[in-house]
């Protein structure tokens, strides 16, 4: 066959479509969200004037900023660690090895995926008309959050667990739970570990939005602060928050270090 | 094969038996129509492939008491034949026995009370890394302890014993609180030899137990064997790719090759010699 030049041009492939396809959106998208840097620019005074209003902090409500800040971290706390045993028991149902039967496996899995694919402000505000304002309203949310979040990544760890060690209990007649806590548990239990201090550290940034449609905790002091144009004592409460997720991520990170 | 060579199969072979009779155990749990035939296969075949099976109609028959080698090259099906046996890998035509009875026709409930009379020793071990050494130990109790052998800190303390003298009879009894994962490959398997014995099994099934071990070490495992099964009289079926092992561990020998049975005989019948034909006859190639 004699050597030919390749063609200048060539008919994009499936690849290359699709990618075309993806930057079209992009700019579709960029062109009607309103990105204007004139208009960025304009509001910078407003920030820093804003900003100026913040410092220094108002101290007077320390006290209420620090009640409401604990309510935030309980609610992130009970939320978080009521989600992860519920997780557990629903990963193993989600688990295309140990789910016990298939129907129980596609009915688990999409719970997980409800669970996961609908926000936490949407389940806040569905507890709020429920079970009325407060903290129990976003602890509940944060439950279903973390169910759709553990959820899955518990039973990638269980489906992930090395099979030798399972099939050598199956041989020696353990039952299916046998196998599921003496084997699959253990293999995971870094992952599982790994996915509740993520879990935790989420529930903890969630709690604070939470409150902004009153579901308790630290949101609505930073609500009512913002309306009221209280820009010092919002200031307080930003930071209070930002106490509060340096401090769960640093003692997260410490337990995944020593533990994992 | 029909129902009546399968008897007669199985019937032969009980009068071949060597040592039959005497496992010390009770057993009355696992006794089928034909009881002293612990471990059969009947016109077993097996494929992961639909144009190649992996297994083509296999059939033999270990009596109780008897030590049985399974020789072959890689990939002759060996150690898949040793999962139909215990029912770890479902068979395409025949059955697979055990105690005398079909693996099939089991309830699952049956099946796990059969199997937890067989100990089954893996290449790899198979041990759980991060539980302790006495915890995987304490498994191969699951099926009579339940929940409280699932790990040492809550098993009762009766087992807790049994299990730390199964240790000491491989020679792992200071190792009972160290992590399963820090083990050498020797010691490792040693634990779960201790794992099997665990379950007072009256079958072992071991596969190619000593093929990640430096000499030394395996000669002391199949030494553990060997006087394992002369204490308590355990039916032994492994397999191995080291000849002398063969002969010297085993009263008889089967030999598998491009799936096929091509031997069945005693070992004092065998040399190395004509043990390596197998390795050396076309099916192997194929």
């Amino acid at each position: 066959m004699p050597n030919s030049l390749p063609p200048r041009f060539q008919l994009p492939g499936l690849g290359s479509f699709f990618g075309l396809l993806t930057l079209a959106l992009l700019i579709h998208s960029a062109a009607n969200v309103g990105l204007s840097p004139g208009q960025f620019i304009a509001g910078l005074p407003h920030i820093g004037r804003i900003l100026g209003e913040m410092f220094p902090p108002d101290l007077d409500k320390v006290h209420r900023v620090g009640t409401a800040i604990a309510e935030t971290f309980r609610m992130a706390l009970v939320g978080t660690s009521l989600g992860i045993v519920l997780s557990f028991f629903l990963a193993i149902l989600a688990s295309r090895f140990h789910s016990p039967f298939p129907p129980l496996y596609f009915l688990a899995r999409m719970v997980v995926s409800l669970f996961r694919t609908v926000p936490d402000l949407v389940w806040a505000l569905l507890f709020v008309v429920a079970v009325g304002l407060g903290p129990f309203a976003g602890t509940l949310a944060i439950v279903i959050d973390t169910i759709g979040f553990c959820g899955r990544f518990f039973a990638e760890a269980m489906e992930e667990a090395h099979q030798g060690p399972q099939e050598a209990l199956r041989a020696l007649g353990a039952r299916r739970a046998d196998v599921v806590f003496c084997s699959v548990v253990p293999a995971a239990l870094p992952s599982f570990i790994n996915s509740s201090l993520f879990s935790l550290e989420k529930a903890t940034r969630s709690s604070v939005i939470l409150g902004l449609v009153g579901a308790g905790g630290i949101g609505i002091e930073l609500k009512v602060a913002m309306e009221m144009f209280n820009y010092s004592q919002a200031a307080t409460a930003i930071l209070a928050i930002f106490g509060l997720v340096i401090a769960v991520e640093q003692v997260s990170a410490a337990i995944r270090t020593r533990i994992i | 094969m029909s129902g009546i060579s399968a008897m007669a199969l199985l019937s032969g072979a009980a009068l071949r038996a060597r040592r039959p009779i005497g496992n010390e155990l009770p057993d009355a749990a696992v006794t089928g129509p034909f009881p002293s035939i612990d471990v059969a296969a009947i016109g077993l075949s097996k494929s992961y492939d639909p144009n190649a099976k992996v297994l083509d109609d296999i059939s033999f028959a270990v009596p109780k008491g008897e030590a049985v080698a399974l020789i072959g090259c890689n990939g002759a099906g060996k150690s898949t034949l040793l999962r139909c046996c215990v029912g770890l890998a479902p068979i395409d035509e025949g059955s697979a026995c055990l105690f005398g009875e079909v693996l099939s026709t089991l309830p699952p409930r049956r099946l796990r009370e059969f199997r937890a009379r067989v100990g089954f020793v893996f290449q790899q071990h198979n041990l759980v890394g991060r539980l302790s050494v006495l915890s995987n130990v304490l498994h191969g109790a699951l099926a009579r302890t339940g929940i409280r052998g699932w790990w040492h800190q809550i098993a009762a303390s009766i087992e807790r014993e049994r299990a730390l003298h199964c240790l000491e009879l491989v020679g792992m009894a200071d190792c009972a609180g160290r992590r399963a994962d820090r083990l050498s490959g020797g010691q490792s398997q040693r634990v779960a030899i201790a794992r099997a014995l665990m379950q007072e099994p009256r079958v072992v099934i071991a596969d190619e137990p000593v093929a990640s071990l430096d000499p030394k070490a395996a000669e002391e495992i199949m030494t553990l064997f060997a006087g394992l099964m002369e204490k308590g009289r355990i039916t032994f079926l492994f397999s191995s790719h080291n000849l002398q092992h063969a002969l010297r561990y085993s009263a008889r020998l089967l030999g598998l090759s491009g799936g096929s049975l091509v031997l069945d005989a005693p070992a004092k019948s065998q040399t190395i010699s004509s043990l390596r034909e197998i390795y050396d006859s076309p099916a192997a190639d194929a």
